[in-house]
C-alpha cells in the first residue's frame, strides 16, 4: 500500500513531467523564442520598462497594461530585459495552471484518481497556444486561480433542488472535498479575490468578461454564498473599462460591442473564416476542432452521467457553458471561440476524466483501451498545437534583421511588411512610421500597392521580409509556394529597391527613388 | 521553533538576499545570471503571498499555495500599476517595495508566532 504522499509526489513529478514535455519541447528544441506575437508584447513592457508610459492611442492593449506593467518590474527586478523572458514563459504558464486547477477540482470530486486524471486531461488537450508571453495567459492563471479560491470556500455545500418551469434539475455539490475557513479568514480571502478582480480588470479585456459568466452562473443556481462576488467583478471590470481603456472604447465601442446578438456572425469568424489556407494549415485546423470535438463530447457525457449521480454534474457543466455566453457579444477578432473554449477547458477535463475513470475502473480490458486512446492523444496533441510551427517558429536571422533593421533606419522613417506575422516591434515602437498599420492593408505580392505605402516619408523607408512571413502567406492565405521569391525578384528588378542587409531568413530593402527623379536630381 | 516562525524566518532571509540582488546596480541583457532569474523570479512569484498565508495560518496547503500564487501575482501588478499611473514610475521601486511588504507580512507572522500560546495545542485534538 503506497501512503498518500508518497502517491502524491510521484503524481506531481509525473504530471510537471508531462507538462513539461508537452508545453515546454518548443522552449527546448527552438534556438529563440517562438511565436512572433510576444515578441510585440516584449516590446510593450520594454516601452513601460523605458519609459513608464503606456501608448494608448497606438495599440489597444495599452489600455489594458497590468501584465506588461507587471512584467516590466519583474524583468527589471531579475535583470533581464523582457525578451529573455519570452523562450520559457509557455512552459511556465502551463506550470502555474496546475495548483488552481487542482484545487478546483477536489471541489467537486472527492476521488483522487479523478483529479489527477483531470490534471492529464487539461494538459494534453490545452492545445490553444494562449500560455505564451501574453496578457491572457496571466489572466487565465489569475482567472483560474479565482475561480478555485471561490469554489474551494464560497460554494454552498448542499443538495441543489433548481427548477426551471416544469424542468426540476437535482444535483449536489456534497460529493467534493471543501475547505473549512473561520470566518475571519473568510473575510480575508473575500478581499483577495477583489484584489485578484481588480488585477483582471486592468490585465485583459475579455478574461474579466469571462469571470462575471461563471460567478453569476453559479450565483443564478443559488451555489455562491456571498451573491455579491459578480456584482463585484462587474463594478470593478466597467470601472477600468470607464477609466483606463476609456481612450479605447471612446472610438471602438462598435469594435466591443457591434457584433452583440449576432451569434452566426461570432461563429462564422470563429470557424469558417479561419479554414482558409493551404492544405497543410487545413489539415492542422480539422485535427484541432476534431480534438476539441471528441473532448468536449465526453465532457457533455460526463456531465450527465455525475449529474444522475448527484454529483455536482450541474454546476461543472453550467461553469463550462458560462464563457460560451460571449458568443452573444464578442467576436473577438474571429479568436472569441478559441478563448471560450480554453476558459472552459478546466471543467471540461474534469468531465472527461469522470467518463475515463467510470469507463475504466476495475476493468483491465478497458484500461488497455484508455491507454491506447491516451497515447494516441499525445501525437494529436502535438499537431493541434505545433502544427503551425513553420511560421509559428522565430529563427536567430529573422532576429538578427530585425535588429539590424533598427540599427539601419533612422527614426522617424517608414518601416513596412508585406505580410503579418513578423517579430518586430520589440523596440522602436514609437519612434517608427509601422505600414500597414491594418489586417486588411498587407499588399503582398502586389509592388505598386507596396511602393504607395512605402512612398512620402523624407526619413526613408525600409521595407522587411522574412522567412516567417512568407510561409504564413502560404499557409493561412493560401498563397502559391514560391510567391516570396517570385514577389523578392519583382522588387529587385523594379529599381526602386536596394538590398541594405540579408541573411539566411530575412532580407531589408530600402526604397529608393524613381530613375525619372534620380535623373532630375 | 514551530512551523510557522521557521516559514517566516525563511522568507525574512530571502528577501534579504532579493534586496541586495534587486538593489544592485546594473543593466538589463539578454545574457541574463540564471541564478538571479530563479531567486529573485521565484520570490516575486510566491513570496508576498507566502508571507500572507503564513501571518494568516492557512491550514489547507493546497488552498495557501494557490492564494500565495494569486496574491503575489495582484500584488506585482497592482503595485506596478500604482507607479505608473501615478506617475512615480520605478520598477526598482516597486519591485522593492514588493520585498518591503514581503518582510512586513513575515515579520508580523514571527512576532504572532512568538507571542501565540504555543505550549498550548494549536487545534483540538493535536498533541501539547
Amino acid at each position: 500500500v503506497v501512503s498518500r504522499r508518497r502517491r502524491t509526489l510521484v503524481l506531481a513529478a509525473a504530471i510537471v513531467a508531462h507538462t513539461a514535455m508537452l508545453h515546454g519541447a518548443a522552449g527546448a528544441a527552438e534556438s529563440t523564442a517562438r511565436f512572433p506575437t510576444a515578441w510585440l508584447h516584449a516590446g510593450f513592457t520594454n516601452q513601460i520598462m523605458v519609459t513608464g508610459e503606456t501608448l494608448t492611442n497606438l495599440d489597444a492593449r495599452f489600455s489594458w497594461p497590468g501584465f506588461f506593467s507587471g512584467a516590466a518590474v519583474f524583468a527589471s527586478a531579475v535583470g533581464a530585459e523582457p525578451a529573455a523572458l519570452l523562450r520559457w514563459a509557455p512552459l511556465m504558464f502551463a506550470l502555474a495552471y496546475l495548483p488552481p486547477l487542482a484545487l478546483l477540482f477536489r471541489s467537486f470530486t472527492g476521488s483522487w484518481r479523478v483529479r489527477w486524471i483531470g490534471l492529464w486531461v487539461f494538459v494534453s488537450v490545452n492545445w490553444i497556444g494562449q500560455d505564451y508571453f501574453a496578457p491572457q495567459s496571466f489572466a487565465l492563471l489569475l482567472h483560474l486561480i479565482a475561480v478555485s479560491v471561490v469554489c474551494a470556500v464560497f460554494l454552498r455545500r448542499r443538495r441543489t433542488d433548481l427548477s426551471l418551469g416544469r424542468f426540476r434539475l437535482r444535483d449536489s455539490m456534497l460529493r467534493g472535498l471543501p475547505v473549512k475557513v473561520p470566518a475571519h479568514h473568510r473575510a480575508v480571502l473575500i478581499c483577495i479575490v477583489t484584489l485578484i478582480m481588480a488585477t483582471l480588470a486592468m490585465s485583459h479585456q475579455l478574461t474579466p468578461f469571462m469571470l462575471i459568466a461563471v460567478l453569476t452562473m453559479l450565483a443564478a443556481v443559488g451555489a455562491l454564498r456571498p451573491k455579491l462576488l459578480p456584482v463585484i467583478a462587474i463594478v470593478l471590470t466597467f470601472a477600468w473599462i470607464s477609466y483606463g481603456a476609456a481612450t479605447y472604447w471612446a472610438g471602438h465601442l462598435d469594435d466591443m460591442f457591434g457584433k452583440a446578438g449576432q451569434v452566426d456572425v461570432v461563429v462564422g469568424s470563429g470557424v469558417e473564416a479561419r479554414m482558409t489556407g493551404s492544405d497543410v494549415h487545413r489539415t492542422v485546423l480539422a485535427v484541432r476542432m476534431g480534438f476539441t470535438a471528441i473532448v468536449c463530447l465526453l465532457a457533455a457525457c460526463g456531465a450527465i452521467l455525475a449529474w444522475r449521480r448527484r454529483a455536482g454534474g450541474l454546476y461543472l457543466g453550467l461553469m463550462a457553458l458560462a464563457p460560451f455566453s460571449m458568443l452573444a457579444f464578442q467576436a473577438y477578432g474571429g479568436e472569441g471561440i478559441l478563448r471560450m473554449f480554453l476558459f472552459a477547458l478546466a471543467p471540461i477535463a474534469l468531465l472527461t476524466a469522470r467518463v475515463i475513470h467510470d469507463f475504466a475502473r476495475g476493468r483491465r480490458r478497458r484500461m488497455a483501451v484508455v491507454l491506447v486512446v491516451a497515447l494516441l492523444a499525445l501525437p494529436t496533441f502535438m499537431v493541434a498545437r505545433y502544427g503551425n510551427e513553420s511560421f509559428e517558429r522565430v529563427t536567430k536571422s529573422e532576429i538578427e534583421t530585425i535588429n539590424a533593421l533598427y540599427t539601419l533606419a533612422p527614426p522617424g522613417s517608414t518601416l513596412a511588411s508585406v505580410s503579418p506575422n513578423l517579430p518586430w516591434r520589440l523596440r522602436g515602437l514609437s519612434g517608427y512610421i509601422y505600414k500597414p498599420g491594418n489586417l486588411d492593408e498587407f499588399a503582398f505580392e502586389r509592388l505598386d500597392v507596396i511602393i504607395a505605402m512605402m512612398s512620402g516619408n523624407p526619413n526613408g523607408a525600409y521595407l522587411i521580409v522574412t522567412k516567417g512571413q512568407l510561409v504564413y502567406a502560404e499557409q493561412t492565405y493560401g498563397l502559391p509556394p514560391g510567391w516570396g521569391n517570385a514577389m523578392q525578384k519583382r522588387l529587385r528588378e523594379s529599381g526602386r529597391f536596394a538590398v541594405v542587409f540579408a541573411t539566411d531568413d530575412g532580407v531589408i530593402y530600402r526604397l529608393v527613388p524613381a530613375p525619372t527623379q534620380r535623373a532630375r536630381r | 521553533m514551530n512551523p510557522r516562525m521557521t516559514g517566516a524566518a525563511a522568507l525574512l532571509i530571502w528577501s534579504g538576499v532579493v534586496l541586495a540582488w534587486v538593489s544592485l546596480p546594473g543593466e538589463t541583457g539578454l545574457h541574463t545570471d540564471p541564478i538571479r532569474v530563479l531567486v529573485v523570479g521565484s520570490y516575486l512569484a510566491v513570496a508576498p503571498g507566502t508571507a500572507l498565508v503564513v501571518a494568516l495560518a492557512l491550514r489547507d496547503k493546497l488552498l495557501a499555495a494557490v492564494i500565495a500564487m494569486g496574491f503575489s501575482g495582484a500584488l506585482l501588478v497592482l503595485l506596478a500599476q500604482a507607479t505608473l499611473y501615478l506617475n512615480i514610475w520605478s520598477p526598482r521601486g516597486a519591485a522593492v517595495t514588493l520585498v518591503g511588504a514581503t518582510c512586513a507580512m513575515s515579520l508580523t507572522a514571527l512576532a504572532r508566532g512568538m507571542t501565540a500560546p504555543h505550549r498550548r495545542p494549536q487545534h483540538p485534538g493535536a498533541r501539547p
